[in-house]
């Protein structure tokens, strides 16, 4: 438990406000993937960390896996589920008014929220695994969240060999840079919009996976997952990956250091109100480029 | 010279006005002959005509999803609430304050929210929403968490059903002048393309904003409407994205941006819920997330929109026939 010298405690809640922010800003480079490439919003991003959430309380309950162990479960379960929901729904809205995938991505949320309210009841859900905290000097940084924010640096080294080593990779940063011309140069924006919404939803139940590690998790928890996400994809500009990556540790940190002077409980508050100032300052987001 | 400013064009006074005139006086006097449990059930059916209407005004209208609709709702409420206990007012008068003061919050948040385009808009209100919601729960003026119940001496359930017939009513009426109005004009061509209308002149942020405001002081209305009749108010019942998603499944089956279209939605969406959803807990998320996924992906216009498309299309038909 944080120390009582002031300066400890400053430092600590910045590293602490640092890696909850890696691991949201990955959660975000999803959802900014999944914009840049389709121009859709995915309402449901939160609900779909959820599943993932589930997924590992369930292998812990029933099998004894433990959540780092069920990444292997829930990694390609995500894309799997990200792949079947793009080419069943998001397909058909991708070249609709923007309003019809928020509408639809809207509705996938009510109707994933309802099914695990429906199957699992709204009781809290948690993995009990106490892991303690290491000791660096004077601060003391619980294990969980460094594993939280391991993980995150791993996603997003991952991402960044992904788009910039291979050929799916690099043709998903050109279907965002510029749909039109990806199409021109043979790209098949089908497939990239597939991959990347696959991707999207991998890395949102990942993230569920870890989450389970840090807090305990109901089905009414998709949402607040969702709010944090879109947040940090404002800060860092709509389809901007590292820009998600940014303004996660931004908004991480803020949000950390805030509650020495706010209660903890405002922190959607607070995320409102940065989210607020940085687009009347910046439109276009921290990272993002105009137009 | 106000005629022409709310009336674009002529319409058939008979064919458009008499049906919702009978509409009205049965619904006026309906709780002379039926049961209470009837009348309750009418009683929130209007509520939700009201608050898919004030969606409507909004959202219709304009094409920016408000996410975060249920704020309004919520501000309503309180609003009439605070107004209620505080100042020993008739609650007519409550409540209209309760939607004065959700409108002034609308106007209040309009400049930051309403420059950012559709996604960015939805994000904002749906944060904010959430915003609310929490600093609500902490803050010692509205209660914090326990929020205000509202004394015995007040109740009139038919009482309480006028009054929401009156809001269900002004709400309809004002969306028919809007949507009939220069402003209903404005709105449209903002919708189909903001750029161009801001080009040729169209001050979009106005328009906009008036837009917001009216769809929020409705809004309002019905919250302290439906505030009275339950007679408590919390942080978690007066902002509850529930409504939200509500409202919008009932525009949206029913069809956004049409005036019958909300109604229809709510009479279908409501009916389901009262009749069926006491069953089964959650069923109606579960129903209403596959209703607004089939609407989208099917019936994007609505029930109502389709049958209008529908009609223009056979009568551009009629005249090609003919010319």
């Amino acid at each position: 438990m944080p120390s009582v010298l002031p300066g400890a405690l400053v430092a600590e809640l910045f590293i602490l406000g640092l890696m909850y922010g890696l691991l949201y800003g990955v959660l975000a480079m999803g959802l900014t993937i999944v914009f840049g490439v389709m121009k859709v919003v995915n309402v449901a991003h939160g609900d779909f960390v959820i599943i993932g959430s589930y997924l590992s309380y369930w292998a812990f309950v029933l099998a004894g896996i433990n959540p780092i162990l069920s990444l292997l479960l829930t990694i390609p379960f995500g894309f799997l589920l990200g792949a079947l929901t793009y080419l069943g729904l998001i397909r058909r809205v991708q070249n609709s008014p923007e309003l019809m995938s928020l509408f639809l991505t809207f509705g996938i949320s009510t109707l994933i929220g309802g099914l695990l309210l429906f199957f699992y009841s709204p009781t809290q859900r948690a993995v009990p695994v106490a892991l303690g905290s290491i000791e660096y000097g004077s601060l003391s940084i619980p294990v969980n969240i460094s594993i939280a924010a391991a993980y995150a640096i791993a996603v997003a080294i991952a991402l960044r060999f992904f788009f910039y080593r291979t050929y799916w990779g690099k043709a998903v940063r050109a279907v965002i840079d510029n749909r039109t011309s990806a199409i021109l140069v043979g790209i098949n924006p089908d497939m990239v919009s597939l991959m990347s919404f696959g991707i999207g939803i991998a890395i949102a139940s990942s993230v569920g996976s870890i989450v389970m590690l840090l807090q305990s998790i109901s089905p009414l928890s998709g949402p607040d997952f969702t709010l944090i996400s879109f947040v940090i994809v404002v800060l860092g500009g709509l389809g901007n990956p590292p820009g998600a990556l940014v303004g996660g540790v931004v908004l991480g940190v803020v949000e950390s250091l805030s509650s020495l002077y706010v209660n903890a409980a405002m922190t959607p508050a607070i995320g409102f109100i940065i989210m607020v100032i940085v687009l009347i300052l910046r439109p276009q987001g921290i990272m993002g480029s105009r137009g | 010279m106000l005629k022409g400013y709310l009336l674009v064009h002529k319409k058939n006074f008979v064919r458009d006005v008499v049906p919702w005139v009978g509409a009205l006086v049965v619904l006026a006097f309906a709780p002379y002959f039926v049961s209470a449990s009837l009348r309750s059930f009418l009683l929130f059916l209007l509520m939700w005509i009201a608050l898919s209407q004030s969606f409507n005004i909004f959202t219709g209208l304009t094409g920016y999803v408000n996410f975060g609709f249920v704020a309004f709702y919520g501000l309503g409420g309180y609003g009439m609430t605070m107004t209620l206990l505080s100042l020993n007012i008739p609650i007519y008068a409550a409540m209209v304050i309760g939607g004065v003061i959700s409108s002034l919050f609308a106007f209040a948040i309009s400049w930051p929210t309403l420059r950012l385009r559709g996604a960015y808009f939805a994000i904002a209100m749906l944060s904010l929403a959430q915003a609310l919601f929490v600093i609500f729960d902490n803050w010692n003026f509205v209660n914090s968490a326990t929020g205000y119940t509202i004394p015995v001496k007040y109740y009139d359930p038919v009482l309480q059903y006028y009054y929401m017939l009156a809001v269900a009513a002004v709400t309809v009426l004002c969306l028919y002048v809007i949507m009939n109005s220069r402003l209903g004009l404005a709105l449209k061509a903002i919708k189909q393309n903001e750029e161009t209308a801001v080009s040729i002149g169209i001050n979009a942020t106005f328009y906009k904003a008036v837009a917001f405001g009216i769809s929020a002081f409705f809004a309002g209305l019905a919250g302290g409407a439906a505030t009275w009749t339950i007679t408590i108010i919390d942080p978690p019942s007066a902002f509850d994205t529930t409504i939200t998603l509500t409202a919008i499944s009932m525009s949206m089956l029913g069809g956004l941006g049409t005036i019958a279209g909300p109604i229809i939605g709510a009479v279908i969406l409501y009916s389901i819920e009262h009749y069926f959803g006491l069953t089964l807990p959650y069923l109606h998320l579960i129903v209403f997330g596959i209703i607004i996924i089939v609407v989208v992906l099917l019936i994007p216009q609505g029930i109502m929109g389709e049958i209008i498309s529908r009609m223009k299309k056979s009568r551009r038909q009629e005249v090609g026939e003919e010319g």
